[in-house]
């Protein structure tokens, strides 16, 4: 099982529409998937059609009580792909994964049992850097950096670089330019820019596009509705990238079982 | 989930995937996803050595690409996987991976061959609850299956597929409900390898290079006696194709002990068989023995290749390369001409002859003096016979005495143990195990002896071929050199251990069993 984090410090960068995204693509290409949606606002939750609650969610984050993230799962209406449902709970994870005793690992720790499951865990993350992100980077094979090609935005990736540099993190960090609207002459100059050597940037560029915009009518990811528009082949392209970098993701065919 | 829910259900023929929508409750309860036509295809030896190891080595290609997957037998999860297109045949053209240790592992140097194709077409169904949310995936499946052994494709039976969305068991247990014991539609088996195999007449172990004849010990010598040689007919005909084609080196090594039990029954088990028979076909199976030796004499050395570069240190080891290609030269000749001989009218002749003397209502001429004799009597005084025969030659081996003494020996306990394999079935297992075993460790022993001194002999005549004078051919002969002698010590210390070999064998307690199980049987019939 393969964990990958959709990150950024920054709100409102295309995060979920990342994370739902490429979740989506994953799942269809025969991996057994499972996304958390670990952002209290329940975007993905949202997208993919299931009430935002997980029963006992508190107990589970401060490592009370027998309950495991299994009996949590919703399956979503696509096949091979599962959902961890955000909670309101969550706004308050940082104080609950800091009940436990080894408080960066917690999120590791209830993602292990379903590592026979899955073969894939996306994470789709919430803004900010506090000890929810230190678990994500801990628990995550790759983070993946949806960044808006401005100054501000490349601020927040250096903070984090170097948040993780402090830490001693290793995780990989593939950063990839979202939102980006070829008409600004802004985002061509940063996309041009030489970037911070600590981190590499994918080739993959996410379009601005209303049809990404539209998934919160459609409820359904972009790849599912519209996979021929620019934003789907952009996610499409994005998940072949990340997959490639990532490594070890082996489709299952869905229907071997039988056989 | 809960395990009284099926994970599929077997359709009536003919319905498609609008009646399976419309009977679900039409598009307010239904969504029809897309179609996708995939095919798979089953691989084992001929011998099935991976169902024997508890795997299975399937190929599946479906619009997702081609992958090739390592799975246990009992189900369960896969072992390994690999994207691979081509049809796998040769572990060696695998990617490096898990899968292909597993498989090399337990082939060693037998090939893949596809057992079975299933090609189909598979559509997914969506079952939606009142809020349009999937609650149960299903697919629906139409397969055909087909293999080398059968004229035209098999229809399966068309099935459903019930793949459960996770939190909602409730509605996946009312459509359960709905499908068994409304529709009435049975449960589907859980994995179609089953269905597969009969559908295309396979068997897991349907073959085996292994005797197990049943018989019963009131049987006249002379219908057991047919009974075995049938059998042995029979693996000598199954692996001929395989042989004639080259598959791989094991259907040739099959053929030959196929015939050489052959012959050693004509002679072994005597006066059952009218004795004209007897004579003609001991000459006939002689030339198929005679013929097919060469090829399997290079097979030998090809498969030993490895081992005798291994033995060389590191700086000589490729000298081998000029044997190796000379060996690969004379392999396509003799194979060339083994091919013309198998298909040759005298080879077919002597299988058809063959067949009907076996199947015949009545043997021509006079009837043999024991072909009327209970097969137990018969059978335990010749096996009683050859035992005592072996106990005699064996104690008279002395460590430093001529090689053809080891080479008689090996003779009579072949014997022996063709005779005890023969006719297996009319003596309780367990006890008969143990002596297998024994002899085995004997025959072990003499037949590294053996083939020691044939390698090495073989090895000098090759060295023949090459022109020591000649600076490209010089180091070849060199390494042969140095493999004959490498040999030629194996074989020395192999004569050292005989007698350590034979002690376990002339022990009180094997000869304990022998005489229970053949001695008492065999008096009864002593006035022969």
């Amino acid at each position: 099982m393969k964990i990958i984090g959709v990150y950024n410090i920054k709100g409102g960068v295309g995060k979920t529409a990342t994370a739902v995204n490429i979740a989506h693509l994953a799942a269809k290409s025969g991996l057994r998937t499972l996304i958390w949606d670990l952002d209290p606002q329940a975007a993905a939750t949202y997208y993919l059609r299931v009430k935002p609650k997980v029963k006992r969610s508190e107990k589970l984050l401060r490592g009370k009580g027998k309950g495991e993230l299994d009996d949590v799962v919703k399956g979503s209406d696509y096949a091979n792909l599962d959902l961890l449902p955000a909670d309101f709970s969550y706004r308050n994870m940082d104080l609950l994964l800091g009940e436990n005793k080894k408080p960066t690992m917690r999120l590791l720790k209830l993602l292990r049992p379903l590592s026979k499951e899955y073969d894939l865990v996306v994470l789709d993350c919430p803004p900010s850097i506090s000890l929810v992100s230190e678990n994500i980077f801990r628990a995550a094979d790759a983070l993946l950096l949806p960044t808006i090609p401005t100054t501000l935005s490349l601020r927040t990736m250096q903070q984090l670089l170097d948040f993780m540099e402090g830490r001693k993190l290793m995780t990989p960090v593939y950063a990839f330019y979202s939102m980006v609207d070829r008409r600004k002459r802004l985002h061509q100059d940063v996309i041009a820019a030489p970037g911070d050597p600590r981190c590499s940037v994918l080739e993959t560029v996410i379009p601005y596009a209303t049809e990404v915009e539209r998934m919160g009518i459609e409820r359904r990811p972009v790849t599912d509705y519209i996979p021929r528009s620019p934003a789907g082949l952009a996610y499409q392209a994005l998940w072949a990238e990340a997959k490639a970098k990532v490594g070890g993701l082996n489709p299952m065919v869905d229907l071997d079982a039988l056989f | 989930m809960n395990d009284s829910i099926s994970s599929g259900y077997l359709l009536p023929h003919n319905f498609g995937v609008e009646r399976l929508a419309k009977q679900l409750g039409g598009d307010a309860h239904c969504r029809v996803g897309e179609t996708a036509s995939f095919s798979l295809h089953y691989f084992d030896s001929f011998d099935w050595r991976l169902h024997a190891a508890g795997l299975r080595l399937l190929q599946m290609r479906s619009p997702r690409g081609t992958v090739v997957r390592l799975k246990p037998v009992a189900g369960g999860e896969p072992i390994d996987s690999v994207a691979f297109d081509a049809e796998p045949a040769w572990p060696a053209d695998l990617p490096d991976s898990r899968l292909r240790a597993e498989v090399a592992k337990r082939l060693d140097m037998r090939v893949l061959l596809p057992l079975a194709a299933v090609h189909g077409e598979v559509t997914d169904l969506s079952v939606l609850n009142e809020d349009g949310k999937t609650v149960v995936r299903l697919q629906l499946l139409n397969m055909r299956c087909d293999s080398a052994d059968v004229d035209e494709p098999r229809v399966l039976w068309p099935r459903v597929r019930v793949l459960p969305v996770r939190g909602y068991q409730g509605d996946l247990k009312k459509l359960s409900d709905f499908m068994s014991i409304e529709m009435e539609w049975p449960d589907a088996p859980d994995c179609m390898f089953d269905e597969v195999m009969a559908a295309v007449g396979r068997e897991p172990d349907d073959y085996s290079s292994k005797m197990n004849v049943s018989l019963s010990p009131d049987m006249t010598a002379a219908d057991a006696t047919r009974k075995v040689l049938r059998d042995l007919l029979s693996t000598l005909q199954r692996n001929i194709p395989g042989t004639r084609d080259d598959l791989d080196s094991e259907f040739l090594h099959d053929l030959r002990v196929a015939t050489r039990r052959t012959r050693s029954a004509l002679s072994q088990v005597k006066q059952v068989l009218p004795e004209s028979i007897v004579a003609d076909f001991k000459q006939r199976f002689a030339w198929l023995g005679q013929v097919t030796g060469p090829v399997r004499d290079l097979d030998v050395f090809l498969l030993e290749l490895p081992r005798y570069r291994a033995s060389l240190p590191g700086s000589m080891a490729t000298d081998l390369d000029a044997l190796e290609e000379h060996l690969h030269i004379a392999h396509g000749k003799e194979q060339a001409s083994l091919k013309r001989e198998l298909e040759s009218a005298r080879m077919y002749k002597l299988l058809d002859d063959w067949h009907g003397v076996l199947n015949a209502e009545t043997l021509p001429g006079e009837p043999a003096l024991f072909a009327d004799q209970p097969i137990e009597q018969v059978a335990s005084k010749r096996i009683w016979r050859m035992y005592k025969r072996v106990l005699k030659v064996g104690r008279a081996i002395e460590v430093d005495g001529p090689a053809e003494d080891m080479h008689e020996l090996r003779k009579d306990c072949k014997k022996l143990r063709y005779l005890i394999e023969f006719f297996q079935g009319i003596y309780p297992k367990k006890e008969l195990k143990e002596l297998i075993r024994a002899l085995k460790v004997v025959l072990d022993n003499l037949g590294e002896f053996q083939d020691l001194e044939v390698q090495a002999d073989k090895l000098r005549s090759f060295a023949k071929d090459f022109d020591p004078q000649d600076p490209h051919s010089m180091p070849t002969v060199m390494a042969i050199g140095a493999l004959v002698a490498d040999l030629l010590r194996h074989q020395q210390a192999a004569h050292e251990r005989f007698a350590d070999c034979f002690h376990a064998f002339d022990s009180a307690e094997n000869h304990a069993h022998y005489t229970h199980l053949f001695k008492a049987k065999a008096k009864g019939e002593a006035q022969g």
